[in-house]
C-alpha cells in the first residue's frame, strides 16, 4: 500500500494561539486511521487544517500534491470529503437537497443519481425522511446524513471529526457498523478523530495519539490498544 | 366600488415596485447578513444608465436591457471590492459601509448626468384595460405582470437549478457549503449581480411614474424596507407580499383618508414598520431568529 495523505511538521494557529505543534500523520490508500486524545489536544485542528480552514504550516501531500494555501473548496475537489465536528447538515434544506450538494462538484449526473439510491439503501431512514428538512432529523440521523453527504462526493480520502459525539451509545454502534461496512466494501480511505477510543481503534488499521499539539504515540491499532498509558487514558481499564 | 378596484390595482403595482426592490435587499441580507442602504441607489444609478442609453438613441427595449446587463456586472463588481475586504465585520462596520456607497453613488450620479429632472418613458403603451365600469391601467397591470414573472424565474433558479440550491446553501452555511466544494465568494458576488439586477427593474418600473432624478428612489426605499420588514427581511416571499401590503395600504390611505392625502403618504410605511418592529419584529413569514452559522 503506497501513502495517499503524507503530514509532516504539521503546525497550525488560531490567531496567536498555537494549536498543533508539529504533527506527523501517514493515511494509507484503503486504511483507516484514528487519532485519539484528550479534548484540547488539536485532534479537529488536524483536520482542519488538511481542509484549509485554519492557518496552516508545514507539508501536507495527498496523492503527491500539496495542499498548503489552497482554499477548502479546492481541495474538496481532488477528493477530499469531511465531515465536520456538529455534522454542519443544511438544517433548513432538505435531506436529499442536502445529499445533492454532497455531489455538487460531480458532473456525473447519472452516477449520481446511481449513488443516491444506493446510499440511501443503506441508511433507509434517510431514504424515508428525504423530502423532510434536516433540521427534523434526530442527532443520529443528521449524522448520518452528514457521513453520506460526504461519501455522495466518491471521496479518495473521508475525514471523519468525532462521529459518535452526542449519538446514544446503540445508535453509535450503528453507525460504526455502517463505516465498518463501508471500508470493507468501498475501501474508503479514512482519517478519523474520535474520543471513544474503543470504538475508533476497532475500526482503524493505525492510530495516533496526540496530546497538547503533539503526537505522542503512533502505531498499529492493536499495538496502540495494548499500550499501558492509552488503556488508562483512554480505554478506562 | 370602480375607484376601491382601481385603488386596489394601482397600489398592487406600486407594491409590486416595492417588491421589486425588497426582494434585492433580502436576497444579500440572507446571504451576508448585509442590510443594503445604498440598494436605492444602485437602482436610481441604473436607471440613469438606461435612460442614458435610450438618450443617446437607442431604442428604448435595447437601452433597458443594456442598464439591466451594466447593474448585474456592477453590483457583481461592487461586492468583490468593496464588501468582500469587510465581509464578517460587525454590524456597525457593514452600516457605514453601504451608508458610505449610498453617498457615493448618490453623488456620482449628480456629477455625470447633472441635478434636473429628466423623463424615462413606460415600456408600457398608455391607457386602460375596462372591465365594466372599472378601468385598470394597462402600466400598472403590465408592472404587476413583470413582478409575477420575475418571482417566478427567481422561484425556478432557487428550487430547482443547481446553482440555486448552491446559493442557498451558501446563505445558510458559509462553511459547510466550501466543505461540498462551493466556491462561496462567487455565489456572494452573483447574489449581489441579481440584487442589482432586481434593483435596475424596480428603477425603471417607477422612474416614468415619477422623475428621474438623483433623489428617485430615495421613497421607494423607504417603501421596500417597510415591505421587507413586514414580511420579514429573510423570507423572500415576504418581500413581495409585504411590498404588495405596503403598496395597497399607501394607495389606499392616500385615496381615502383626509387627513392623509398625497402628501403624508409616506408615513404609511414608516408606521408599519413601527408596529412590525412592536408586534412582531421577525416579520409575518421571516424566521424567528436569523443565526448564521
Amino acid at each position: 500500500m503506497s501513502a495517499l495523505l503524507e503530514v509532516e511538521g504539521l503546525r497550525a494557529s488560531y490567531g496567536p494561539l498555537q494549536a498543533l505543534h508539529g504533527v506527523d500523520v501517514t493515511v494509507d490508500e484503503g486504511g483507516v486511521v484514528a487519532i485519539l486524545g484528550p479534548n484540547g489536544a488539536g485532534k479537529t485542528t488536524i483536520l482542519r487544517a488538511l481542509c484549509g480552514m485554519v492557518r496552516t504550516a508545514g507539508r501536507v501531500a495527498f496523492d503527491g500534491r500539496s495542499l498548503l494555501g489552497l482554499p477548502t473548496e479546492r481541495i474538496v475537489r481532488l477528493g477530499v470529503a469531511h465531515v465536520p465536528e456538529g455534522r454542519g447538515t443544511f438544517p433548513a434544506l432538505t435531506v436529499e437537497e442536502n445529499l445533492r450538494l454532497g455531489a455538487y462538484v460531480r458532473r456525473d449526473a447519472a452516477a449520481v443519481a446511481a449513488d443516491l439510491d444506493r446510499w440511501y439503501g443503506v441508511f433507509p431512514r434517510l431514504a424515508d425522511r428525504r423530502g423532510q428538512a434536516a433540521a427534523s432529523l434526530s442527532g443520529g440521523e443528521q449524522q448520518m446524513l452528514a457521513v453520506a453527504r460526504a461519501l455522495l462526493l466518491r471521496p479518495r480520502l473521508l475525514l471523519l471529526d468525532e462521529p459518535s459525539l452526542g449519538l446514544a451509545p446503540m445508535v453509535t454502534k450503528e453507525l460504526y457498523t455502517v463505516l465498518g461496512q463501508i471500508k470493507r466494501e468501498q475501501h474508503t480511505t479514512m482519517l478519523l478523530v474520535e474520543q471513544n477510543a474503543n470504538l475508533a481503534l476497532e475500526l482503524a488499521d493505525h492510530a495516533y495519539v496526540l496530546e497538547a499539539g503533539r503526537t505522542v504515540l503512533a502505531g498499529p491499532a492493536g499495538e496502540v490498544r495494548t499500550d499501558e498509558h492509552v488503556r488508562r487514558a483512554y480505554l478506562g481499564y | 366600488m370602480a375607484r376601491f378596484v382601481q385603488v386596489v390595482v394601482d397600489g398592487i403595482a406600486d407594491g409590486s415596485i416595492y417588491a421589486a426592490l425588497a426582494l434585492a435587499l433580502v436576497l444579500i441580507f440572507r446571504s451576508t447578513g448585509i442590510v443594503n442602504f445604498a440598494q436605492g441607489e444602485m437602482a436610481m444609478f441604473s436607471t440613469f444608465i438606461a435612460w442614458a442609453l435610450n438618450d443617446s438613441g437607442r431604442p428604448l427595449w435595447l437601452a433597458l436591457l443594456g442598464a439591466f446587463a451594466l447593474s448585474f456586472l456592477g453590483g457583481m463588481a461592487i461586492e468583490r471590492v468593496l464588501i468582500r475586504p469587510v465581509e464578517g465585520s460587525r454590524p456597525l462596520t457593514l452600516l457605514i459601509v453601504t451608508l458610505g456607497l449610498l453617498v457615493l453613488i448618490n453623488a456620482a450620479a449628480g456629477w455625470i448626468w447633472g441635478f434636473s429632472n429628466r423623463g424615462l418613458p413606460s415600456i408600457f403603451p398608455s391607457g386602460a384595460a375596462r372591465l365594466g365600469d372599472v378601468a385598470l391601467s394597462l402600466e400598472s397591470l403590465g408592472i404587476i405582470a413583470v413582478l409575477l414573472a420575475v418571482v417566478g424565474l427567481l422561484w425556478l433558479l432557487f428550487q430547482h437549478t443547481k446553482l440555486g440550491l448552491a446559493m442557498r446553501a451558501a446563505a445558510q452555511n458559509p462553511e459547510s457549503s466550501r466543505l461540498v466544494g462551493i466556491n462561496v465568494g462567487r455565489l456572494l458576488m452573483l447574489g449581489w449581480g441579481l440584487a442589482a439586477l432586481l434593483g435596475a427593474l424596480a428603477g425603471v418600473l417607477v422612474a416614468p411614474r415619477l422623475f428621474l432624478d438623483v433623489n428617485l428612489m430615495g421613497g421607494v426605499l423607504v417603501y421596500a424596507f417597510a415591505g421587507a420588514a413586514l414580511g420579514g427581511f429573510d423570507s423572500p416571499l415576504g418581500a413581495v407580499v409585504g411590498g404588495w401590503i405596503i403598496g395597497v395600504a399607501e394607495n389606499l390611505a392616500g385615496t381615502y383618508v383626509d387627513a392623509i392625502g398625497a402628501d403624508l403618504k409616506v408615513l404609511v410605511p414608516l408606521g408599519i414598520i413601527f408596529v412590525v418592529l412592536l408586534v412582531r419584529p421577525s416579520g409575518l413569514f421571516g424566521s424567528p431568529e436569523v443565526t448564521r452559522a
